[in-house]
């Protein structure tokens, strides 16, 4: 059964939601403090809560066998920790009632200026877990400037149009008009769905088991794979990953689609990996990438994590002579963060690091700059 | 930065220690490169292939390897770890000068007198043992001292100086074909030029890609380095000035100034041919380069003119659609080239610049998905 934490809170103009459940724990003792002189507010809690007890008792009631009704009875509060007693309920609402009638409204109503207008409340009903959760919540950076999050010209004019005030933060969004929604950043926009990822784990070998290396696509699936090797997102949805799986024995012979195919490739799936080796040795032999795609495949991507793709990526990187080298020696020094170190290998250094290092000893120009772009 | 996140710190660390002993057992040696005077009409020629250029510094690459120790004048060897320690010490002392000077009492040419005396005075004049030090920012060239009496302080809040370097030998022929005795680089401390470096690469590398399409936008990558997160070496562009100067000084107008310095008597406009075509060509490029790394903070103060028509943005640092002011302009720089280029050119020049702008975008476009691997593998890092 869940168990809900009851408490019902007044909206202040300084009450602010995004900071997590703390505050809003603090804010609603305070307002209980600061209250419990005003009968009004009181007597509204009290009877709030009582009719609460009504449809809790009413569920029990109609849901749960006769029997057991009594032993379920019970719910904490945690805030309060009151309980449901019948013949004093009834006291009790009686007694709120009349106050609620008694006290006078009118006067009150006229004292508030403006500012102080009747504000909404908010009833919550806040999970209470019996054994405390840890929870790790990742931190983003509130986006102030930049590409993503900043009020650009182009949104301005998109925003006037349409006679909206432009809104980023909630703080601001409050000022202009409560009612208006909001636009944030979600983060997690791209992440996958656990519960999908589960089913396709599960009928992986129905899904994408089939090897047949003379499928080709038909027309229409070529102008798809087409676009979805063009597009310049690294983010492919799953439809477009099994796409790219389905015909990647006829994609060996197109440079580009190296990159996005790795990322369709699902690297907990032993037989998906020997799959993908074969076909990289194919892709080498038959269409060798170039030095910027290596880059990419040197990059923090979880499909480029792997041994196989990293030393693939140095062995292009290898062929590129100093000069070209050198343009990039700023994105391989930060590349380095991702290697993958597992101790027992290559004993502390990683192969793009033992690559750099010797491309260092034969020339000093890159041994000047592999220095000066070192993070201090 | 990443030093101190404890993961990647101990991992750069070690890869770091790596590097030094490899560095350790690796002998720098240096000879004098071979005179290439019949290259130096060819790097001037506006079609420069991208292979040659490769060629000319793979070459440079290996002076290094296979030269026999003719150049080296001294007997005693260093390995190419002690040459940059030593060029790290010898740089960080003079920045050190530079601060000292800086956050001297006085007024600008109080400091930099300071700065003269400091300089001659704590021995920067000669280098350590009268070793030849190759310069962070431009290690093809290498230098043995500088001169103290040029050395200047520019009227800013950072009072970044200007050090003239006496160059013992520039390996390989450089772009403009220079041979001068010395060098300039500007020495700045408390500014962040690792933005401006990276964004530099990447012109370098948008000019690479430029020549490799047979189109020479007279592009000026100066050389930029961090030396640390707050300080850093630029190269000075000699006889460069401020479009700001040049309208101020010719009259408002850029034509006048051309005229002026590239004057030839019956050419189109009376000016140059070369230089009218260098101008186009830069402004051109500068135009597409700007607009594609939406560089922001574009006024007439960064934006550099050369007499031989090379026309540069400096000062990179808003990039990336930022910019201190709201509402900047989304194609950049058309106001200043419609500004710049006075009534009589504009017709018949805009409409070239325009075609150089649409070909350099064009051309742009099938390497174009190499550049943002290139940004977003920097941007995920910083």
């Amino acid at each position: 059964m869940h168990r809900s934490r009851l408490s019902t809170v007044r909206l202040d103009e300084e009450s602010s939601w995004n900071e997590g459940l703390e505050p809003l724990k603090s804010r609603t003792e305070r307002a209980h403090e600061t209250e419990t002189h005003d009968p009004l507010w009181k007597a509204s809690c009290i009877l709030d809560q009582l009719s609460r007890f009504e449809t809790q008792t009413r569920k029990t009631n109609t849901t749960g066998p006769t029997g057991t009704s009594s032993s379920r009875a019970p719910v904490a509060f945690a805030l309060d920790q009151v309980r449901s007693v019948p013949w004093l309920d009834a006291l009790q609402r009686e007694r709120c009632q009349q106050v609620l009638a008694e006290t006078p409204r009118q006067p009150e109503m006229t004292s508030m200026d403006e500012r102080d207008r009747p504000r909404g409340w908010i009833v919550l009903d806040l999970p209470t877990f019996e054994i405390p959760i840890l929870h790790e919540e990742t931190f983003y950076p509130t986006p102030s400037q930049g590409a993503c999050g900043t009020v650009a010209p182009l949104d301005l004019v998109v925003h006037r149009k349409r006679g909206r005030p432009i809104v980023n933060h909630p703080s601001l969004a409050e000022e202009h008009n409560p009612l208006d929604l909001v636009a944030f950043l979600d983060y997690e926009n791209e992440e996958d769905n656990p519960v999908e990822d589960k089913y396709r784990t599960l009928a992986h070998d129905l899904l994408r088991g089939l090897v047949d290396p003379a499928l080709k696509p038909d027309r229409k699936q070529r102008e798809k794979l087409a676009a979805i090797i063009e597009s310049p997102s690294y983010h492919p949805t799953r439809e477009e990953k099994d796409l790219l799986w389905r015909f990647r024995f006829s994609l060996v012979d197109n440079r580009k689609a190296l990159t996005k195919f790795l990322l369709a490739v699902d690297w907990t799936v032993d037989s998906e990996v020997v799959q993908a080796a074969e076909l990289l040795e194919q892709w080498r032999k038959r269409s060798p990438i170039e030095v910027t795609d290596a880059l990419k495949l040197l990059g923090k991507n979880v499909a480029f994590q792997t041994s196989l793709v990293r030393s693939y990526a140095i062995d292009t990187l290898a062929a590129a002579p100093d000069s070209e080298l050198r343009l990039y020696l700023l994105q391989l020094v930060q590349a380095l963060k991702y290697e993958i170190m597992d101790g027992t290998a290559e004993a502390k250094g990683s192969s793009l690091a033992l690559f750099l290092v010797q491309r260092a000893a034969q020339n000093f120009e890159l041994a000047n700059f592999l220095c000066k772009s070192w993070p201090r | 930065m990443e030093v101190q996140n404890p993961t990647f710190g101990a991992r750069y660390r070690d890869m770091l220690s790596l590097l030094e002993a490899r560095l350790s057992e690796t002998e720098f040696r240096v000879n004098r490169p071979v005179k290439h005077t019949a290259n130096l009409d060819e790097s001037h020629s506006s079609i420069t292939p991208f292979k040659s250029i490769v060629d000319s510094v793979s070459k440079l690459g290996s002076n290094f390897r296979h030269s026999e120790s003719e150049g080296n004048r001294k007997n005693h060897r260093r390995t190419v770890w002690q040459t940059l320690v030593e060029q790290d010490k010898y740089i960080s002392g003079i920045m050190d000068v530079q601060l000292r000077c800086r956050d001297a009492r006085g007024k600008r040419d109080a400091k930099e007198s300071q700065l003269k005396t400091a300089l001659a005075k704590e021995g920067f004049e000669r280098t350590v043992n009268g070793d030849v030090i190759p310069l962070p920012s431009t290690p093809n060239v290498l230098v043995n001292g500088l001169r103290p009496d040029t050395a200047k302080m520019f009227k800013s809040n950072l009072y970044p100086a200007l050090i003239e370097f006496k160059v013992d030998q520039i390996l390989a022929e450089s772009d403009t074909g220079r041979e001068d005795a010395s060098y300039k680089v500007i020495v700045k401390t408390g500014d962040d030029l690792r933005q401006d470096q990276l964004i530099i690469m990447m012109i370098q590398l948008m000019d690479g890609l430029l020549k490799h399409a047979a189109l020479d936008m007279c592009l000026t990558p100066y050389s930029v380095i961090a030396m640390s997160p707050s300080s850093g070496l630029v190269e000075f562009i000699d006889g460069a000035m401020p479009i700001s100067m040049v309208l101020g000084q010719y009259n408002n107008s850029i034509l006048n100034f051309f005229q002026e310095v590239a004057a030839e008597k019956g050419a189109k406009y009376d000016v140059k041919p070369s230089v009218l075509s260098t101008y186009v060509r830069s402004c051109a490029g500068y135009c597409v380069l700007t607009y594609l790394l939406g560089v922001g903070d574009r006024h007439l103060d960064n934006i550099l003119l050369r007499a031989t028509g090379h026309f540069f943005h400096i000062d990179f640092g808003f990039v990336f659609g930022r910019d201190p002011k709201p509402l900047p302009p989304a194609f950049r720089l058309t106001r200043e080239v419609g500004f710049c280029v006075d009534r009589a050119i504009t017709i018949q020049t805009l409409t070239r610049t325009d075609t150089f702008a649409i070909d350099g975008r064009w051309h742009g476009r099938y390497r174009i998905d190499k550049l943002p691997h290139v940004c977003f593998s920097r941007l995920s890092g910083f």
